[in-house]
């Protein structure tokens, strides 16, 4: 069984449409100078790192399923004469670099995945695979406009941060991945993990998990059982 | 300076792999190279819609169809993938691309036609390759610009070093769109000049080019190896990098240390950008002075988020046929006398550094045994 326990979590939400005092407080996360050009999913993520900066040695594995979805709209509907700030900003992982350049806080292991229904396992096996002691798993999504109306964009604004170590003391969770062939070689273990599971939620659904604090077990015949949990 | 070690030092064995490219297959990418055939041509950057003419390497027009233009090319090198339960428990997919379906996602913002929606996002992408290729649900998709595909090796590695597979398949494509080709040229990175990656010259620029590659990766004895993998990021500025290198060094220096003494050459990311290949090649001969180098950007145009591992198989052809191709498409004079214009021997040689970058000052390398 691989493992990681979860020593800082914060999810942020905002609003379909923010109220300049709502926008304000995220924006207060990232340098002044930085905030124009930034995306709301940026913001939000800059948000969700408000009280931690990742370290050069860290990996960050980074989960959204549509990225910057009114960027891409307005880089879209620019054509034919797209702009290049835009577009540069339209890239799948803008959101985290926005912050980090920003910050101007280089990171070895970066890891974007894409994806939906899978999405959520993805980036928690990536997360429990990394080699460094400090791993940070960021997620999130903006809602949409145009893009939203076919389902090809978020209807909701989030974004969250884990911290995960391999160390216990002082944790308050912890992230589990079971195999098939573990849980049949060690039936304890895979108890440990989670007895029965259900199916990978959607970033969504993992987005309010970490808000209400809730434990998940996912299970596949692919991946095996995925567990987080909360410590009182 | 303390210097460290490369972040994956498991010794993947490379079971098969192909690829596609302007050229076509490996063996006729690698020749075309070696002659020094320029596969780009001057082709309007908003394809159909017109715009100003600028090198791209193409597989054909550059429409936005249903299905996809590039669905065929796909379809041909998955037929070359070797049989097996791809996607299973022990079998995962890692599926990298910069762009994956967005060239019709800019055309459905367009036409609002839903038949494009199917290939318009990474997701739906998947849907398709995992209804038309067998692939179970252990599939994973990366984007990260141009360093994509490093990452899906570097994810696979890992599943095998951990135990966690016994075989993974990489599979990197990015098919050339207007809403990249016209980013770049916004960008003035892409403009009407050819690229001539490392050639000190007043004005740079860039080619793009259609690409795609698998390899199947495991832990047994193989001819050629991954045996180490390092990845890094400035996060200085989106399109710029540190202009003192420190992101090129840090990429080079567990390099430096796990081959000090070895007989290597090193296929850069050159793409015939002025500041970066400046850089790039200037801090290679400082680390590696008596290595070759070469870029084939200039051949291939940049395959973006595939080009890490496109140009892997090409690398791993060019071993099986003794020399590897020169910076196609450039000539001295050269930031630094490293750079080989022409085809070169390469017998002699243990390995090859491969490097890519990317956007946000991302850099991935890997170094390739054929020892």
């Amino acid at each position: 069984m691989l493992e990681r326990f979860i020593h800082y979590s914060r999810a942020v939400e905002l609003p379909d449409e923010p109220t300049p005092e709502q926008l304000a407080v995220a924006k207060s996360a990232v340098p002044a100078a930085a905030v124009r050009r930034m995306t709301l999913l940026g913001l939000m993520v800059g948000d969700a790192l408000r009280d931690h900066s990742p370290r050069e040695e860290d990996t960050i594995v980074y989960a959204t399923c549509f990225s910057e979805t009114r960027t891409l709209e307005r880089y879209m509907e620019g054509f034919p004469t797209p702009s290049p700030q835009l577009f540069q900003t339209s890239i799948h992982p803008s959101a985290v670099e926005q912050v980090l350049i920003a910050r101007n806080l280089p990171v070895d292991e970066f890891y974007p995945l894409a994806g939906s229904t899978t999405l959520v396992s993805s980036a928690l096996q990536t997360a429990l695979l990394a080699t460094t002691p400090r791993v940070w798993l960021i997620g999130g999504e903006e809602r949409g406009t145009w893009l939203r109306e076919t389902d090809q964009a978020s209807a909701h604004n989030y974004a969250f941060c884990l911290l995960l170590t391999a160390n216990a003391e002082g944790a308050i969770g912890r992230i589990s991945w079971t195999t098939d062939a573990q849980a049949q070689a060690h039936p304890e273990t895979a108890e440990e993990a989670c007895a029965t599971g259900t199916s990978v939620p959607s970033l969504r659904a993992f987005f309010e998990d970490l808000s209400r604090r809730c434990p998940r077990c996912m299970a596949t015949p692919e991946m095996g059982r995925l567990g987080i949990e909360w410590f009182a | 300076m303390s210097l460290r070690a490369v972040q994956t030092d498991f010794p993947a064995g490379i079971r098969a792999s192909g690829c596609i490219t302007n050229y076509g297959d490996a063996t006729a990418s690698h020749a075309a190279l070696c002659r020094g055939e320029v596969g780009l041509k001057l082709a309007p950057v908003l394809g159909v819609q017109g715009g100003d003419l600028v090198p791209m390497g193409l597989l054909g027009p550059m429409t936005e169809s249903l299905p996809p233009r590039w669905l065929g090319a796909l379809d041909s090198l998955a037929a070359q993938i070797p049989d097996g339960p791809w996607g299973g428990a022990r079998t995962p997919v890692f599926i990298t691309s910069s762009n994956y379906g967005v060239g019709n996602m800019l055309e459905f913002a367009k036409s609002r036609d839903p038949q494009h929606l199917p290939w318009a996002t990474a997701h739906a992408v998947l849907e398709r390759f995992r209804e038309r290729y067998g692939w179970g649900a252990n599939c994973h998709l990366l984007s990260h610009a141009c360093v994509s595909a490093h990452l899906g090796l570097v994810q696979a590695s890992r599943w095998l070093e951990r135990g966690m597979a016994d075989r993974a398949l990489v599979f990197s494509f990015d098919f050339l769109s207007a809403f990249v080709t016209g980013g770049f040229s916004a960008l003035k990175i892409l403009n009407g000049g050819y690229p001539a990656p490392y050639r000190d010259q007043p004005v740079g620029s860039i080619g793009l080019g259609d690409g795609a590659a698998f390899a199947v990766l495991d832990s047994a004895p193989a001819e050629f190896r991954i045996l180490a993998q390092h990845c890094g990021n400035e996060m200085y500025h989106f399109t710029a990098n540190e202009p003192g290198g420190s992101g090129f060094t840090r990429l080079a220096e567990p390099f430096q240390q796990l081959l000090s003494g070895r007989r290597i050459w090193i296929k850069g990311h050159g793409t015939g950008t002025l500041e970066a290949g400046r850089i790039e090649s200037s801090i290679l001969k400082r680390m590696f002075p008596s290595a070759p180098l070469t870029s084939w950007k200039g051949g291939l145009g940049h395959t973006l988020g595939s080009c890490g591992l496109v140009e892997l198989v090409i690398a791993m052809e060019s071993v099986r046929q003794g020399r590897a191709p020169g910076t196609v498409g450039s000539a001295p004079p050269f930031f630094v006398d490293t750079v080989q214009e022409t085809a070169f021997p390469i017998n002699q040689c243990e390995g090859a550094v491969l490097c890519s970058n990317a956007f946000g000052g991302a850099h991935a390398a890997l170094f390739l045994s054929h020892a």
